[in-house]
């Protein structure tokens, strides 16, 4: 059984009177059990949309989607899921306390097991000493992170995390990814949509790119980035002045940067420039092999978004 | 230097001003106020959609107001006029028919509709509502019979009303008592009299108390007289011309005096009167 | 429906903390120190005017308590989209309405007790420090106003519901049902002056069956106004209570299953 299904599911608003605008396109997605699944796309692109979708907050105009089985309207399959959703609001007046209770009695757990789950993610998200302190009183990071304490109360085999990452400082963003990861660890499933492509790529197995309401790829990370090289980029010690009387015979282009050259160059002539720079004693100071990152990949997408839209 | 001087000065300045411009408000306000009080008012059905959830306090404050607009025109010394006590028993009517249960209404309509304004049948409109929603409530009949007997010479009515206050728990036994007097005698002033000491009972108002006691002893110092115009046509077979005659033949030693400053009479029909009317006689 | 109950909790516990809820305490507590002196202006029903004076205060206090909690706890909640994590967790749209009114309600129940309290302990008070003569508080038909007051509130409290189930704003929820509350409250005083004819004023038979037609739809509020019953500890038979105890959870229930029903088609972006 798949964890999370979306099938062909389409989501239009009207514009006015007999104008229509289009949310999502024909999402179809299976995610299986234990994935870390990264929902990438720019701003707009229909990811918070499809979140919403497949928590029952928005009904799809066609199309289905299913959660460890279940449709989306099943309301009971939700004490099994957890869900963060973007720059939370919670009730001002209460505690975190009082939030984890209520998430807890609502996902069906004992006032005693309520207890232990709060006691051991209030310590997990650092909000231990405030743990009787008012929301109202609360920084956007301590917000956030309440809300992935709110998430994760009742134990869920899913978690879906809409722009986990946004408003959180550098320290936060490393708790919420080692939270991702021992999520993994646990065998869950996570979902989670960001437009930060370093945390896509440090955390995800599978990655699902979004523009423009469709789904445009969907690959495992190590697939998408372990392409063969298309070439090579070295950094010398040297100007390109210096770097250019060595480049006769070699494809290779060089760009100045500070007091040092990046020479670029295809795999073939790897082998013939290293030599030519060797017999100078120029110094090398990085070799890297260039591959396209995520980043190139998701300009490409919208590239050719673009493209179809014209 | 200079600088730091004039904020100051300027603030002060407008405070001063501020506080001369408000006590000349105010005392316009205040005259303002003083003419409104002619006391306009709304039809009742009116009142009681606006009262909206609040139809017993705007009762109260409607019968407050009023009070308060006739304390202080008695205490300028002014006397209403027709007008005024129009309005004054239309405000009245208005708060009792808001809450017709509260009881202010009617007392205070008892003490001045009858005496002062001289519209006992408005009274007796009033307070026949009192009587029919205060059903435990003998004083409302009570007023009414006295305003019948009394001002409108209604004996029939009077009596009525007195048997039904006569029948409601609480009423003094005298009441039963006039009830059955009232549909005999014929001038009425015994009734009269115990009348008015009950009345006297049911006002807190000192200065109607006072009145109706100077009433009372007016009327019983013509009761005394009527008696003894009685033992002298029984001894002496002829009706007394003037009280000297009463005086000189003993049966009226001493003549009662008009608490209101006039004197006795006997008219030629052999009625007893005062030359003051009951009305207190100014020099 | 059995995630009533946290639900409820954290709405009462929510409203409860409000600011709202403590400045208006402190305006009742002004208010009622002022029935002592207030009272005495009058030269016999003393007894009846504090009654009328601290029954009238918690019905206004009880009034602006139920509309601002009320829009604020649901349209609120829709406003600031913190419906979502509500919503989100294995909670029904419907329990999710019920759960808050049910929340509502107790603070509108907790409150009236406490406003109750200080007003009778106002009338009390007055009671105490004059004469018999000037009547006594009637404490049963005292409690039952204020019983019938509590309900009307939570009648009101239904209607807001039912906006805010379909309405955005917190300002036209708040504004819509101010407007009901003028027309429940005026509509049978209304219909019962058109009916009974006014002095001398012609009135279109049209007019007469839009005005029914409104006293049927509208709630009519006054049914539930006894404070002239408290003030004068008049006698309250078991059906002037019962039809418009009925009245009022028949009304409240259908608001409540129509706020429910309205959610279950709407979404939350």
């Amino acid at each position: 059984m798949e964890t999370i299904v979306f099938d062909r599911v389409t989501k239009t608003y009207p514009v006015g009177l007999r104008k229509k605008a289009t949310a999502l396109e024909g999402l179809t997605l299976h995610i299986a059990q234990g994935t870390v699944f990264g929902f990438l796309g720019p701003n707009g692109a229909g990811k918070s949309t499809a979140i919403k979708i497949l928590l029952n907050l928005i009904f799809p105009t066609s199309g289905q989607a299913f959660l460890l089985g279940k449709p989306m309207t099943d309301t009971a399959v939700r004490s099994r899921v957890g869900y963060l959703p973007e720059s939370p609001n919670f009730y001002d007046h209460l505690t975190p306390e009082e939030l984890l209770w209520f998430g807890g009695k609502t996902s069906g757990l004992t006032t005693n097991q309520i207890k232990e789950r709060t006691d051991s993610l209030l310590d997990l998200v650092d909000l231990a000493r405030v743990r009787r302190q008012r929301l109202r009183t609360f920084s956007k990071g301590m917000i956030q992170r309440a809300g992935v304490a709110l998430a994760l109360v009742n134990d869920p085999d899913v978690v879906i995390l809409d722009e986990p990452m946004s408003g959180l400082d550098p320290l936060g963003r490393k708790l919420m990814a080692d939270i991702i990861r021992r999520l993994k660890h646990d065998g869950k499933t996570v979902f989670f949509s960001s437009h930060i492509l370093h945390d896509v790529e440090d955390l995800c197995d599978q990655v699902g790119i979004i523009v423009k309401a469709r789904l445009r790829r969907v690959a495992g990370l190590a697939d998408v980035l372990s392409v063969p090289a298309t070439g090579w980029s070295l950094t010398v010690k040297a100007t390109p002045d210096m770097v250019h009387s060595h480049l006769t015979g070699v494809t290779a282009t060089h760009t100045a940067r500070g007091g040092l050259t990046e020479i670029r160059t295809s795999e073939m002539d790897l082998g013939k420039l290293l030599d030519r720079l060797g017999a100078l004693k120029e110094v090398l100071v990085s070799a890297t092999p260039l591959r396209p990152t995520l980043e190139d990949i998701l300009l490409q997408e919208i590239e050719r978004a673009d493209g179809e839209s014209r | 230097m200079t600088r730091s001087f004039v904020l100051p000065i300027v603030v002060a300045a407008l405070i001063a001003g501020h506080l001369l411009v408000a006590l000349q408000l105010q005392s316009q306000r205040v005259a303002m106020a003083q003419e409104r009080e002619q006391l306009g008012y709304l039809p009742a059905a009116a009142i009681r959609l606006l009262a909206l959830d609040y139809r017993d306090l705007v009762a109260d404050l409607i019968f407050s107001r009023t009070l308060s607009f006739h304390g202080g025109v008695l205490k300028r010394g002014e006397k209403p006029d027709a007008k005024t006590w129009q309005a004054i028993y239309r405000r009245i009517d208005a708060a009792s028919e808001l809450d017709p249960y509260f009881v202010d209404p009617y007392y205070f309509g008892q003490a001045v509709l009858t005496w002062d304004a001289h519209m006992p049948k408005e009274a007796n409109a009033l307070l026949d509502r009192g009587r029919r929603f205060r059903s435990d409530d003998w004083v409302m009949p009570f007023f009414m019979g006295f305003n019948a007997f009394y001002f409108l010479h209604d004996k029939a009515q009077g009596a009525a009303y007195l048997m039904e206050a006569s029948r409601r728990p609480g009423s003094s036994p005298l009441v039963g008592l006039l009830a059955a007097r009232l549909s005999s005698e014929s001038r009425g002033t015994e009734t009269a009299i115990a009348f008015l000491q009950e009345l006297e009972a049911q006002t807190d108002d000192v200065g109607v108390k006072s009145d109706l006691r100077n009433r009372a002893e007016a009327l019983r110092g013509i009761s005394v007289i009527e008696q003894a115009v009685k033992r002298y046509r029984e001894i002496f077979g002829k009706s007394p011309v003037t009280l000297r005659d009463l005086q000189e033949s003993t049966i009226l030693p001493q003549v009662p005096i008009d608490p209101y400053g006039g004197k006795f009479y006997i008219a030629p029909d052999g009625q007893v009167w005062t030359t003051s009317d009951l009305r207190p006689v100014t020099e | 429906m059995k995630h009533l109950w946290p639900i409820a909790k954290i709405t009462f516990l929510e409203g409860l903390r409000s600011r709202v809820f403590f400045g208006l305490f402190i305006v009742a507590l002004l208010l009622f120190s002022s029935t002592y002196t207030l009272s005495y202006l009058f030269p016999r029903d003393v007894v009846k005017v504090a009654v009328d004076l601290s029954l009238a205060i918690t019905s206004l206090v009880g009034l602006i308590l139920t509309l601002f909690l009320g829009t604020q706890l649901l349209a609120k909640d829709l406003e600031r989209r913190t419906i979502h994590m509500v919503l989100a967790k294995a909670v029904s749209r419907s329990e999710y309405v019920v759960g808050k009114f049910a929340g509502l309600s107790l603070i509108i129940v907790c409150s009236m007790i406490v406003l109750g309290g200080f007003a009778a302990f106002a009338s009390w008070t007055v009671d105490l420090l004059t004469a018999d003569q000037y009547g006594v508080v009637h404490w049963p038909t005292f409690v039952l106003a204020l019983s019938m007051m509590t309900l009307m509130l939570m009648l009101l409290a239904s209607v807001i519901f039912f906006f805010s189930s379909f309405v955005s704003s917190t300002f036209l929820a708040l504004g819509l049902t101010l407007v009901i509350y003028l027309i429940g409250q005026s509509v049978e005083e209304l219909k019962h002056f058109l009916e009974t004819g006014a002095e001398g004023v012609a009135i279109s038979p049209v007019f007469l069956k839009i005005v029914t037609g409104v006293y049927y739809i509208f709630p009519n509020l006054a049914a539930f106004n006894f404070k002239t019953q408290a003030a004068h500890g008049l006698s309250v038979s078991l059906s002037d209570v019962a039809w418009p105890f009925l009245y009022g959870v028949f009304y409240s229930g259908v608001m409540i299953a129509s706020a429910a029903w309205i959610f279950r088609r709407r979404e939350f972006t």
